[in-house]
């Protein structure tokens, strides 16, 4: 190798090493957040601090119309089973919005019975039902697993359901 | 992105696609021929919550006379006392080869099958279903290329439950049995060449037409790498699938392009360049409604340095960006209001620098730092004025900082001796209907682990984690949070590491959590978590006998205004007897555990497991 090559490539090599570092420090950061608007609705979303809590906020985004509420208290991990075939997290918040959207009278979600389990995850049966304004009205029960994630925030990670039917894939038109 | 154009029959058979799959075979082996980990038979039980899961299991080979014989026997049985039911499924994949006009001919016969609701109190809710395949196939060599063909009957049997949903809305499922003719051909290339890999694989797949079932596709790989003058590989490809079947709910056509260039360069002196760029589409429809339809595109790229430093130092950079837009389709291939409204544009740029240190002295000591700043956009222009129920449009932006000792002979599993990070995290909602969840999250976080031996056959671990951590509402400070924990646990074990004997360990972990006033601490909550727990190994002859138990208590108190006053506790026992054994050329393993949480929610728990393989 010519003592030019040699020259140019340790000149690609710095040039690189300048903007890989460099990039965040000019004066147009490109790891900035966008300005969000003032707010017109106050804040509502809650994170669940305890296991027992998680059910109850699910139900509370899906029965008051709030998306971000239904969405936060599923974990970025999440993965479900209804009648033994997966589901993925996207599959799952795409699901509860089109429960929001479609106007719920009642979205009522509670553990069986207290859930066991460790300190930092529990799992155990949920029981749950869901009344549409129209009257139309789903319930079933489904196993869950709860986790308590790095923020100290509970959220649920595992979902799995039987194959019958009426059970919360059907109910939101299928994952 | 838009309406949606609903692939034509022909197009949805015609494929290509590029993966980096093997290289010689077919595109139908695994479709035709049954694969397995290892030969052997094997069963497994699992009882908890009162429900039990038997999975027994059956994968054999052999030869007899000038055939090859292979079987796949699988299955899953769920029994639920609440209400009574069992529900199941099986997979059994049997196929017969061998060499026929000098090429390989295939006997092909699988089948799944699921049953649900048997012997249930409720006989409406018994249903079964079974779908099958079973073809003849053969393909032969013809210099570089393989050639073959297969074909064929494809069947569904269906049993459904009086309410089991059909694919077609409001109508009652299809019941009694479904069949239609399959054939395929295909065909590979491959051509190992002395700087690289290079290969093309092609195959269709057409059914008879009828309507009910539907089972269509098509792919075309191909694959380019070389070595001269850097490594680079090529992958690019089509995928296509039509199918619509009542056992398995589906009535969908997908179509999936990419393409990809991978290359490292190396520049000299240790160092690498690899750099990545992709482009990627799909287009799926769902005709029975069930799953949003997607008319989706991507495309992506990366490029990183990293090599060795004078004086032991290292170096790893990586900068990566991915843009996709995301539509969601009706059942029609088209979009409506909600479709409109979920339908996404999505960014996300990455940028991470590590520089480390590394000696082999002191029992190989190593010193890193690095940082990483990322930020990932998401926006709907299709719904400017997102209402509550609508998806935000949002970004959220990560910085972070770390930094870590490691040393292996005072390493404790592959956690570093001693670390430390700082991470900020931007959740930002912009429009204003959603924008008071706006919040920012930050926190340090400090761990040190530590494992030794202080006589043979002695290990002793500890390691304690310290954080805090300060989440802060942009448009509400009464909102803002603050959580600090500190956690620390240790262990002594007597034994080797393959044959332990005895353990015991503790485990300890304080939570304060509140809220923030300026930049202090209002502790609202106070959690103690306590773990402690005992193990014993017996041996005998490579088998072992192990009792354990493990208590868990939790107490909690609240700031009641004047004082954090305790809250009832919560306390869970578990008990446990596992064994294993070598029977043969095989294991049992048995495990019966006992839980009894506070509440009085006791439950017994089994598991077992036996495998023979050959």
């Amino acid at each position: 190798m010519d003592m030019v090559t040699r020259r140019r490539r340790r000149a690609l090599g710095a040039a690189l090493l300048a903007a890989l570092g460099s990039a965040s420090f000019a004066g147009c950061d490109p790891f900035e957040p966008s300005e969000p608007e003032p707010p017109t609705v106050a804040g509502s979303v809650r994170a669940a601090s305890s296991a027992s809590e998680v059910p109850v906020l699910l139900g509370r985004g899906l029965s008051e119309g709030n998306a971000l509420q239904a969405v936060a208290v599923v974990d970025p991990a999440f993965g479900g089973l209804s009648g033994g075939v997966p589901f993925s997290r996207q599959d799952f918040v795409t699901c509860l919005e089109r429960l929001v959207k479609r106007g719920l009278d009642t979205a009522r979600v509670s553990w069986t019975s207290p859930p066991s389990g460790a300190s930092d995850s529990v799992s155990g049966d949920v029981d749950w039902m869901l009344v549409e304004s129209g009257g139309a009205r789903w319930q079933g029960r489904a196993t869950w697993g709860v986790v308590r994630g790095e923020s100290a925030e509970w959220t649920l990670a595992r979902w799995s359901e039987p194959a019958t039917s009426g059970n919360w894939s059907d109910a939101c038109g299928g994952f | 992105m838009g309406g949606g154009v609903v692939p034509g029959r022909f197009l949805t058979l015609l494929a290509a696609s590029f993966g980096s799959a093997a290289a010689q075979g077919l595109p139908s082996d695994d479709l035709l021929h049954p694969s397995w980990a290892e030969q052997g038979a094997s069963i497994s039980l699992r009882h908890e919550f009162d429900r039990t899961i038997v999975r027994p299991g059956f994968a054999w080979q052999d030869s007899v006379g000038e055939v090859d014989l292979e079987l796949l026997d699988t299955a899953t049985i769920l029994r639920d006392p609440s209400p009574a039911r069992v529900d199941g499924d099986f997979g059994f994949h049997a196929a017969a080869s061998r060499r026929l006009l000098g090429g390989q001919s295939v006997f092909s016969w699988s089948q799944t099958g699921q049953l649900e609701g048997q012997f249930a109190d409720h006989g409406a809710l018994g249903g079964s279903r079974t779908r099958g395949q079973t073809v003849l196939g053969w393909n032969r060599p013809v210099g570089d290329f393989r050639l073959g063909g297969w074909g064929g009957l494809l069947w569904e049997r269906l049993d459904p439950s009086a309410a089991t949903p059909s694919l077609d809305a409001g109508r009652k499922a299809a019941e009694g049995a479904l069949a239609t003719s399959v054939f395929a051909l295909e065909g590979a290339w491959n051509r190992p060449h002395g700087s690289g890999d290079r290969w093309i694989s092609a195959y269709l797949l057409r059914d008879a037409g009828a309507a009910d079932l539907r089972e269509e596709s098509g792919a075309a790989h191909a694959f380019y790498q070389t070595t001269i003058p850097w490594s680079t590989e090529i992958d690019a490809g089509i995928d296509a699938l039509r199918r619509r079947s009542e056992v398995l709910g589906q009535d969908r056509d997908v179509v999936r392009r990419s393409v990809s260039v991978t290359s490292v360069l190396e520049p000299g002196r240790g160092q690498s360049v690899p750099v990545r760029v992709w482009i990627a589409d799909t287009l799926a429809l769902d005709y029975a409604g069930r799953v949003p339809g997607d008319d989706a595109w991507g495309v992506g790229g990366g490029v990183g340095l990293s090599g060795d430093l004078p004086y032991g130092f290292f170096h790893v950079q990586d900068l990566s960006a991915i843009r996709g837009d995301h539509g969601v389709l009706d059942i029609e291939g088209g979009q409506g209001d909600l479709e409109r409204s979920q339908s996404s544009e999505d960014r996300m740029v990455r940028l991470a620098d590590t520089l480390g240190w590394r000696i082999e002295s002191f029992g190989g000591f190593s010193l890193k730092g690095g940082w990483l700043r990322s930020l990932a956009r998401r926006r709907h222009p299709q719904n400017p004025v997102p209402g509550v129920s609508d998806r935000p449009d949002q970004d959220l932006s990560e910085t972070g900082v770390g930094a870590s000792v490691r040393d292996s002979a005072l390493a404790r599993d592959d956690k570093p001796l001693l670390a430390w990070s700082w991470l900020r995290r931007d959740e930002v909602y912009l429009k204003a209907v959603h924008s008071a969840e706006t919040r920012r999250r930050e926190g340090h976080r400090l761990a040190a682990d530590v494992a030794w031996s202080p006589a043979v056959d002695i290990r002793v671990e500890a390691g304690s984690v310290a954080r805090e951590q300060r989440t802060r509402w942009r448009f509400d400070s009464t909102r803002d949070e603050g959580l600090m924990e500190w956690q620390w646990d240790a262990a002594l074990q007597e034994g080797t590491a393959r044959k332990p004997r005895a353990r015991a360990w503790i485990e300890q972990r304080l939570t304060w959590a509140g809220g923030l006033i300026g930049d202090d601490f209002a502790i609202e909550r106070r959690m103690v978590d306590w773990k402690v727990g005992a193990r014993g190994w017996y041996w005998w002859k490579g088998a072992f006998l192990s009792p354990w138990v493990e208590r868990w208590t939790e107490v909690s108190s609240v700031w009641d205004g004047t004082r954090l006053a305790s809250e009832p506790g919560r306390e869970e026992w578990r008990a446990a007897l596992e064994g294993e054994a070598p029977v043969a050329s095989g294991t049992v393993h048995l495990q019966i555990l006992r839980v009894l949480p506070d509440p009085g929610t006791d439950d017994w728990r089994a598991t077992g497991e036996a495998r023979w393989t050959w």
